[in-house]
Protein backbone atom coordinates (compact mmCIF):
# COMPACT_ATOMS: atom_id res chain seq x y z
CA UNK A 1 0.00 0.00 0.00
CA UNK A 2 1.33 3.46 -0.83
CA UNK A 3 1.60 5.99 1.98
CA UNK A 4 -0.97 8.76 1.88
CA UNK A 5 1.14 11.94 1.91
CA UNK A 6 -1.44 13.65 4.13
CA UNK A 7 -1.12 10.98 6.76
CA UNK A 8 2.64 10.74 7.31
CA UNK A 9 3.96 12.93 10.10
CA UNK A 10 6.68 14.51 7.96
CA UNK A 11 4.32 15.33 5.08
CA UNK A 12 1.62 16.56 7.45
CA UNK A 13 3.98 19.15 8.76
CA UNK A 14 7.24 19.59 6.82
CA UNK A 15 7.94 22.56 9.08
CA UNK A 16 8.10 20.13 12.00
CA UNK A 17 11.29 18.57 10.62
CA UNK A 18 12.75 21.97 9.77
CA UNK A 19 11.86 23.33 13.19
CA UNK A 20 13.59 20.38 14.85
CA UNK A 21 16.69 20.55 12.65
CA UNK A 22 17.07 24.35 12.76
CA UNK A 23 16.02 25.19 16.33
CA UNK A 24 16.10 22.13 18.55
CA UNK A 25 18.92 19.93 17.31
CA UNK A 26 21.63 22.66 17.50
CA UNK A 27 20.45 23.61 21.02
CA UNK A 28 20.39 20.00 22.25
CA UNK A 29 23.75 19.24 20.58
CA UNK A 30 25.33 22.38 22.10
CA UNK A 31 24.13 21.44 25.61
CA UNK A 32 25.38 17.84 25.17
CA UNK A 33 28.79 18.95 23.87
CA UNK A 34 29.07 21.40 26.78
CA UNK A 35 28.17 18.60 29.21
CA UNK A 36 30.95 16.34 27.87
CA UNK A 37 33.45 19.23 27.83
CA UNK A 38 32.68 20.27 31.42
CA UNK A 39 32.81 16.67 32.60
CA UNK A 40 36.23 16.40 31.01
CA UNK A 41 37.49 19.68 32.49
CA UNK A 42 35.93 19.08 35.93
CA UNK A 43 36.93 15.46 36.36
CA UNK A 44 39.44 14.85 33.61
CA UNK A 45 37.32 11.94 32.40
CA UNK A 46 33.80 11.11 31.25
CA UNK A 47 31.61 10.26 34.25
CA UNK A 48 28.72 7.84 33.85
CA UNK A 49 27.99 4.21 34.63
CA UNK A 50 31.63 3.30 35.34
CA UNK A 51 33.08 6.44 36.96
CA UNK A 52 31.30 8.58 39.55
CA UNK A 53 30.30 12.23 39.03
CA UNK A 54 32.72 14.25 41.22
CA UNK A 55 30.20 16.34 43.23
CA UNK A 56 27.23 13.95 43.21
CA UNK A 57 29.64 11.08 44.03
CA UNK A 58 27.44 8.65 42.10
CA UNK A 59 27.74 6.32 39.12
CA UNK A 60 24.82 6.90 36.75
CA UNK A 61 24.76 5.99 33.03
CA UNK A 62 24.50 9.13 30.89
CA UNK A 63 21.53 7.65 28.97
CA UNK A 64 19.59 7.53 32.26
CA UNK A 65 20.19 11.24 32.92
CA UNK A 66 19.07 12.12 29.39
CA UNK A 67 16.00 9.88 29.79
CA UNK A 68 15.13 11.48 33.14
CA UNK A 69 15.36 14.88 31.49
CA UNK A 70 13.16 13.72 28.64
CA UNK A 71 10.32 12.18 30.65
CA UNK A 72 10.22 14.88 33.33
CA UNK A 73 10.53 17.66 30.72
CA UNK A 74 7.83 16.11 28.54
CA UNK A 75 5.21 15.43 31.22
CA UNK A 76 5.71 18.76 32.99
CA UNK A 77 5.84 20.97 29.85
CA UNK A 78 2.52 19.42 28.75
CA UNK A 79 0.95 21.17 31.74
CA UNK A 80 3.07 24.32 31.44
CA UNK A 81 5.65 23.61 34.12
CA UNK A 82 9.40 22.99 34.36
CA UNK A 83 10.62 19.54 35.41
CA UNK A 84 11.28 20.20 39.12
CA UNK A 85 8.32 18.51 40.81
CA UNK A 86 9.20 15.16 39.22
CA UNK A 87 12.94 15.62 38.72
CA UNK A 88 13.85 16.60 42.31
CA UNK A 89 12.24 13.65 44.17
CA UNK A 90 13.43 11.25 41.41
CA UNK A 91 17.00 12.60 41.61
CA UNK A 92 17.11 12.47 45.39
CA UNK A 93 15.28 9.21 46.07
CA UNK A 94 15.79 6.98 42.99
CA UNK A 95 19.18 8.28 41.78
CA UNK A 96 20.22 9.15 45.39
CA UNK A 97 21.89 12.48 44.58
CA UNK A 98 21.01 14.09 47.89
CA UNK A 99 23.90 16.35 48.95
CA UNK A 100 24.04 20.19 48.94
CA UNK A 101 24.90 20.36 45.23
CA UNK A 102 21.51 19.00 44.18
CA UNK A 103 19.65 22.33 44.64
CA UNK A 104 21.74 24.48 42.24
CA UNK A 105 21.87 21.48 39.83
CA UNK A 106 18.06 21.39 39.83
CA UNK A 107 17.93 25.13 39.19
CA UNK A 108 20.19 24.67 36.18
CA UNK A 109 17.89 21.89 34.89
CA UNK A 110 14.65 23.81 35.45
CA UNK A 111 16.16 26.88 33.80
CA UNK A 112 17.30 25.09 30.63
CA UNK A 113 14.70 22.38 30.00
CA UNK A 114 11.67 24.64 29.27
CA UNK A 115 13.53 26.29 26.35
CA UNK A 116 12.41 23.38 24.13
CA UNK A 117 8.80 24.12 25.09
CA UNK A 118 9.31 27.88 24.72
CA UNK A 119 10.45 27.56 21.09
CA UNK A 120 7.95 24.78 20.37
CA UNK A 121 4.90 26.68 21.68
CA UNK A 122 6.16 29.83 19.94
CA UNK A 123 6.16 27.99 16.59
CA UNK A 124 2.68 26.57 17.32
CA UNK A 125 1.52 30.15 18.03
CA UNK A 126 0.60 29.26 21.64
CA UNK A 127 2.36 32.46 22.49
CA UNK A 128 1.28 35.88 23.74
CA UNK A 129 3.74 38.37 25.16
CA UNK A 130 0.95 40.57 26.56
CA UNK A 131 -0.20 37.63 28.68
CA UNK A 132 3.33 36.70 29.78
CA UNK A 133 4.88 40.12 30.42
CA UNK A 134 3.41 41.26 33.74
CA UNK A 135 3.37 37.87 35.42
CA UNK A 136 7.07 37.47 34.48
CA UNK A 137 7.93 40.94 35.82
CA UNK A 138 6.12 39.97 39.04
CA UNK A 139 8.22 36.80 39.09
CA UNK A 140 11.45 38.80 38.95
CA UNK A 141 10.36 41.00 41.89
CA UNK A 142 9.09 38.01 43.91
CA UNK A 143 12.08 35.82 43.05
CA UNK A 144 14.55 38.43 44.26
CA UNK A 145 12.64 39.17 47.47
CA UNK A 146 12.00 35.49 48.34
CA UNK A 147 15.42 34.72 49.89
CA UNK A 148 15.06 37.77 52.18
CA UNK A 149 11.55 36.65 53.20
CA UNK A 150 13.11 33.28 54.02
CA UNK A 151 15.60 34.76 56.51
CA UNK A 152 13.06 37.19 58.06
CA UNK A 153 9.29 36.55 58.29
CA UNK A 154 9.55 32.95 57.04
CA UNK A 155 12.51 31.91 59.17
CA UNK A 156 10.25 29.25 60.71
CA UNK A 157 9.19 27.77 57.40
CA UNK A 158 7.59 24.45 58.41
CA UNK A 159 4.07 25.72 59.28
CA UNK A 160 4.17 27.66 56.02
CA UNK A 161 5.05 24.55 53.97
CA UNK A 162 2.12 22.77 55.65
CA UNK A 163 -0.21 25.58 54.51
CA UNK A 164 1.22 25.40 50.96
CA UNK A 165 0.84 21.60 51.01
CA UNK A 166 -2.80 21.72 52.13
CA UNK A 167 -3.56 24.36 49.47
CA UNK A 168 -1.96 22.16 46.79
CA UNK A 169 -3.92 19.08 47.93
CA UNK A 170 -7.12 21.14 47.67
CA UNK A 171 -6.14 22.54 44.24
CA UNK A 172 -5.17 19.05 43.02
CA UNK A 173 -8.55 17.65 44.08
CA UNK A 174 -10.32 20.58 42.42
CA UNK A 175 -8.43 19.99 39.15
CA UNK A 176 -9.20 16.26 39.19
CA UNK A 177 -12.92 17.06 39.64
CA UNK A 178 -12.65 19.53 36.72
CA UNK A 179 -11.01 16.74 34.66
CA UNK A 180 -13.93 14.36 35.35
CA UNK A 181 -16.39 17.18 34.57
CA UNK A 182 -14.59 17.92 31.27
CA UNK A 183 -14.61 14.21 30.35
CA UNK A 184 -18.40 14.12 30.87
CA UNK A 185 -18.95 17.29 28.82
CA UNK A 186 -16.72 16.25 25.91
CA UNK A 187 -19.69 15.09 23.81
CA UNK A 188 -22.11 17.89 24.78
CA UNK A 189 -22.17 21.67 25.04
CA UNK A 190 -20.07 24.21 23.17
CA UNK A 191 -17.04 24.42 25.44
CA UNK A 192 -13.43 23.71 24.55
CA UNK A 193 -13.68 20.00 25.51
CA UNK A 194 -16.59 19.48 23.09
CA UNK A 195 -14.87 21.41 20.28
CA UNK A 196 -11.67 19.41 20.84
CA UNK A 197 -13.61 16.13 20.72
CA UNK A 198 -15.50 17.10 17.53
CA UNK A 199 -12.30 18.26 15.78
CA UNK A 200 -10.34 15.13 16.76
CA UNK A 201 -13.16 12.80 15.65
CA UNK A 202 -13.59 14.63 12.33
CA UNK A 203 -9.86 14.32 11.60
CA UNK A 204 -9.80 10.68 12.66
CA UNK A 205 -12.68 9.89 10.27
CA UNK A 206 -10.73 11.53 7.42
CA UNK A 207 -7.76 9.29 8.23
CA UNK A 208 -5.73 12.21 9.61
CA UNK A 209 -3.93 12.49 12.93
CA UNK A 210 -6.45 13.06 15.76
CA UNK A 211 -5.36 16.58 16.80
CA UNK A 212 -8.14 18.29 18.75
CA UNK A 213 -6.63 21.76 18.43
CA UNK A 214 -6.16 22.99 14.83
CA UNK A 215 -2.52 23.66 13.90
CA UNK A 216 -1.45 27.30 14.21
CA UNK A 217 -4.44 28.44 16.25
CA UNK A 218 -2.99 31.51 17.94
CA UNK A 219 -3.62 33.27 21.23
CA UNK A 220 -4.63 36.76 20.13
CA UNK A 221 -4.77 40.01 22.05
CA UNK A 222 -8.20 41.47 21.28
CA UNK A 223 -8.17 44.58 23.43
CA UNK A 224 -6.35 46.51 26.08
CA UNK A 225 -8.12 49.04 28.29
CA UNK A 226 -5.92 50.39 31.06
CA UNK A 227 -4.70 47.35 32.93
CA UNK A 228 -7.43 45.09 31.51
CA UNK A 229 -6.32 42.72 28.78
CA UNK A 230 -8.67 40.69 26.57
CA UNK A 231 -7.27 37.58 24.88
CA UNK A 232 -8.91 35.18 22.47
CA UNK A 233 -8.25 31.53 21.67
CA UNK A 234 -10.50 29.49 19.33
CA UNK A 235 -13.42 31.99 19.58
CA UNK A 236 -13.33 32.06 23.40
CA UNK A 237 -12.34 35.20 25.27
CA UNK A 238 -10.85 35.91 28.69
CA UNK A 239 -10.42 39.24 30.46
CA UNK A 240 -7.28 39.46 32.53
CA UNK A 241 -6.18 42.24 34.85
CA UNK A 242 -2.48 42.95 34.38
CA UNK A 243 -2.14 44.26 37.95
CA UNK A 244 -3.56 40.97 39.26
CA UNK A 245 -1.13 39.10 36.99
CA UNK A 246 1.82 41.09 38.37
CA UNK A 247 0.75 40.51 41.99
CA UNK A 248 0.15 36.79 41.32
CA UNK A 249 3.57 36.47 39.68
CA UNK A 250 5.25 38.33 42.56
CA UNK A 251 3.53 36.27 45.29
CA UNK A 252 4.21 32.94 43.59
CA UNK A 253 7.81 34.05 42.91
CA UNK A 254 8.37 35.12 46.53
CA UNK A 255 6.86 31.92 47.98
CA UNK A 256 8.75 29.70 45.53
CA UNK A 257 12.08 31.44 46.09
CA UNK A 258 11.55 31.36 49.87
CA UNK A 259 10.90 27.61 49.73
CA UNK A 260 13.69 27.10 47.17
CA UNK A 261 11.43 25.56 44.51
CA UNK A 262 10.29 26.47 40.98
CA UNK A 263 7.11 28.48 40.59
CA UNK A 264 5.16 26.47 38.01
CA UNK A 265 3.61 24.05 40.52
CA UNK A 266 1.84 27.03 42.17
CA UNK A 267 1.21 29.28 39.17
CA UNK A 268 -0.30 26.69 36.82
CA UNK A 269 -3.00 25.50 39.28
CA UNK A 270 -3.86 29.17 39.98
CA UNK A 271 -4.30 29.87 36.26
CA UNK A 272 -6.19 26.64 35.62
CA UNK A 273 -8.44 26.62 38.69
CA UNK A 274 -9.03 30.33 39.45
CA UNK A 275 -8.67 32.06 36.06
CA UNK A 276 -10.07 28.99 34.24
CA UNK A 277 -7.55 29.36 31.42
CA UNK A 278 -7.27 26.22 29.24
CA UNK A 279 -3.96 24.38 29.36
CA UNK A 280 -3.37 25.26 25.68
CA UNK A 281 -3.47 28.98 26.62
CA UNK A 282 -1.82 29.19 30.02
CA UNK A 283 1.46 27.72 28.70
CA UNK A 284 2.01 31.05 26.91
CA UNK A 285 2.48 32.69 30.33
CA UNK A 286 3.75 29.88 32.55
CA UNK A 287 6.61 28.55 30.36
CA UNK A 288 8.29 32.00 30.08
CA UNK A 289 7.55 32.49 33.81
CA UNK A 290 9.35 29.31 34.94
CA UNK A 291 12.38 30.23 32.81
CA UNK A 292 12.49 33.76 34.29
CA UNK A 293 12.05 32.50 37.86
CA UNK A 294 14.71 29.79 37.47
CA UNK A 295 17.06 32.41 35.96
CA UNK A 296 16.49 34.63 39.00
CA UNK A 297 17.07 31.60 41.26
CA UNK A 298 20.39 30.85 39.55
CA UNK A 299 21.41 34.51 39.89
CA UNK A 300 20.51 34.41 43.60
CA UNK A 301 22.57 31.26 44.16
CA UNK A 302 25.51 32.63 42.21
CA UNK A 303 25.66 36.20 43.53
CA UNK A 304 23.24 36.98 46.39
CA UNK A 305 23.51 33.86 48.55
CA UNK A 306 27.36 33.85 48.59
CA UNK A 307 27.24 37.50 49.70
CA UNK A 308 24.85 36.65 52.58
CA UNK A 309 26.01 33.15 53.54
CA UNK A 310 29.64 33.56 52.52
CA UNK A 311 29.87 30.39 50.43
CA UNK A 312 28.88 29.43 46.93
CA UNK A 313 27.40 25.98 46.33
CA UNK A 314 28.40 24.72 42.87
CA UNK A 315 26.03 22.74 40.70
CA UNK A 316 27.10 19.38 39.24
CA UNK A 317 27.33 21.04 35.85
CA UNK A 318 27.75 17.96 33.66
CA UNK A 319 24.87 16.15 35.40
CA UNK A 320 22.59 19.17 34.99
CA UNK A 321 23.50 19.63 31.33
CA UNK A 322 22.96 15.95 30.42
CA UNK A 323 19.50 16.10 32.05
CA UNK A 324 18.78 19.46 30.41
CA UNK A 325 19.61 18.06 26.93
CA UNK A 326 16.94 15.38 27.39
CA UNK A 327 14.65 17.95 28.98
CA UNK A 328 14.85 20.33 26.02
CA UNK A 329 13.89 17.49 23.66
CA UNK A 330 11.11 16.32 26.01
CA UNK A 331 9.60 19.75 26.50
CA UNK A 332 9.72 20.42 22.75
CA UNK A 333 7.94 17.08 22.16
CA UNK A 334 5.32 18.22 24.69
CA UNK A 335 4.79 21.50 22.83
CA UNK A 336 4.32 19.62 19.54
CA UNK A 337 1.95 16.93 20.91
CA UNK A 338 -0.10 18.90 23.45
CA UNK A 339 -2.79 19.62 20.83
CA UNK A 340 -3.44 15.86 20.58
CA UNK A 341 -4.09 15.46 24.32
CA UNK A 342 -7.60 16.34 25.54
CA UNK A 343 -7.96 19.01 28.21
CA UNK A 344 -9.43 16.49 30.70
CA UNK A 345 -6.26 14.33 30.43
CA UNK A 346 -4.09 17.43 30.95
CA UNK A 347 -6.18 18.49 33.96
CA UNK A 348 -5.97 14.96 35.39
CA UNK A 349 -2.16 14.99 34.99
CA UNK A 350 -1.91 18.48 36.51
CA UNK A 351 -4.33 17.54 39.33
CA UNK A 352 -2.32 14.38 40.02
CA UNK A 353 1.04 16.22 40.05
CA UNK A 354 -0.36 19.05 42.21
CA UNK A 355 -2.02 16.62 44.63
CA UNK A 356 1.13 14.48 44.93
CA UNK A 357 3.30 17.59 45.51
CA UNK A 358 0.86 18.83 48.19
CA UNK A 359 0.71 15.39 49.84
CA UNK A 360 4.52 15.28 50.01
CA UNK A 361 4.61 18.67 51.79
CA UNK A 362 1.86 17.62 54.25
CA UNK A 363 3.49 14.20 54.88
CA UNK A 364 6.90 15.84 55.36
CA UNK A 365 5.45 18.11 58.06
CA UNK A 366 4.36 15.13 60.20
CA UNK A 367 6.86 12.44 59.10
CA UNK A 368 10.11 13.80 57.56
CA UNK A 369 10.70 12.28 54.10
CA UNK A 370 14.00 10.68 53.02
CA UNK A 371 14.46 13.50 50.47
CA UNK A 372 14.31 17.28 50.73
CA UNK A 373 11.39 19.21 49.22
CA UNK B 1 6.14 3.46 7.27
CA UNK B 2 2.85 1.89 6.21
CA UNK B 3 -0.30 4.01 6.46
CA UNK B 4 -1.87 1.64 9.00
CA UNK B 5 1.22 1.74 11.19
CA UNK B 6 1.38 5.54 11.12
CA UNK B 7 -2.35 5.82 11.90
CA UNK B 8 -1.91 3.53 14.87
CA UNK B 9 0.96 5.73 16.10
CA UNK B 10 -1.20 8.84 15.67
CA UNK B 11 -3.98 7.24 17.69
CA UNK B 12 -1.54 6.70 20.56
CA UNK B 13 -0.68 10.43 20.79
CA UNK B 14 -3.51 11.36 23.22
CA UNK B 15 -2.25 8.63 25.58
CA UNK B 16 1.47 9.42 25.17
CA UNK B 17 1.83 11.07 28.62
CA UNK B 18 0.61 7.91 30.35
CA UNK B 19 2.89 5.71 28.19
CA UNK B 20 5.90 7.91 29.04
CA UNK B 21 5.06 7.81 32.78
CA UNK B 22 4.74 4.01 32.67
CA UNK B 23 8.16 3.75 30.94
CA UNK B 24 9.65 6.05 33.61
CA UNK B 25 8.45 3.64 36.33
CA UNK B 26 9.99 0.66 34.46
CA UNK B 27 13.37 2.44 34.12
CA UNK B 28 13.26 3.49 37.80
CA UNK B 29 12.69 -0.15 38.85
CA UNK B 30 15.56 -1.27 36.58
CA UNK B 31 17.85 1.36 38.15
CA UNK B 32 16.94 0.27 41.70
CA UNK B 33 17.59 -3.40 40.78
CA UNK B 34 21.00 -2.68 39.21
CA UNK B 35 22.50 0.24 41.17
CA UNK B 36 21.09 0.07 44.71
Amino acid sequence: MRANPEVTLAARSPTLQREFLVEQLPLIAAVLVLAFMIADIQGGFRPGGEIAFPLAELRIPIWHLIWMGFWTGYTMALVGEAAGIFALPYTMSILQFANLHVTPTMQLITFLNPFGALFGFHRSRQWNLDLALWVCLGGVVGGLSGPFLRITVLSEVRPFTLAVGLTLVFAGGHLCIAAVDGFRRRTSGSGLEAKFHTEAEARREKGLSPAGIPLGLGIKTIGREGSRLTIEFWDQRWQINQVTMFVTGALVGAISAALGVGGGFLLVPIFAALYRLPMYVLVAATIPYVIVLSGVGLFTYKFILPAVAGAEIAPEWAWGLFVAAGGILGSWAAAKTQRFVPQHFLLAILGGITGVAGSLYVTDFFFPLPFRL
Amino acid sequence: MRVGGMKNLHNLLPYLPFIVLALAVVVAIYHIEVYW
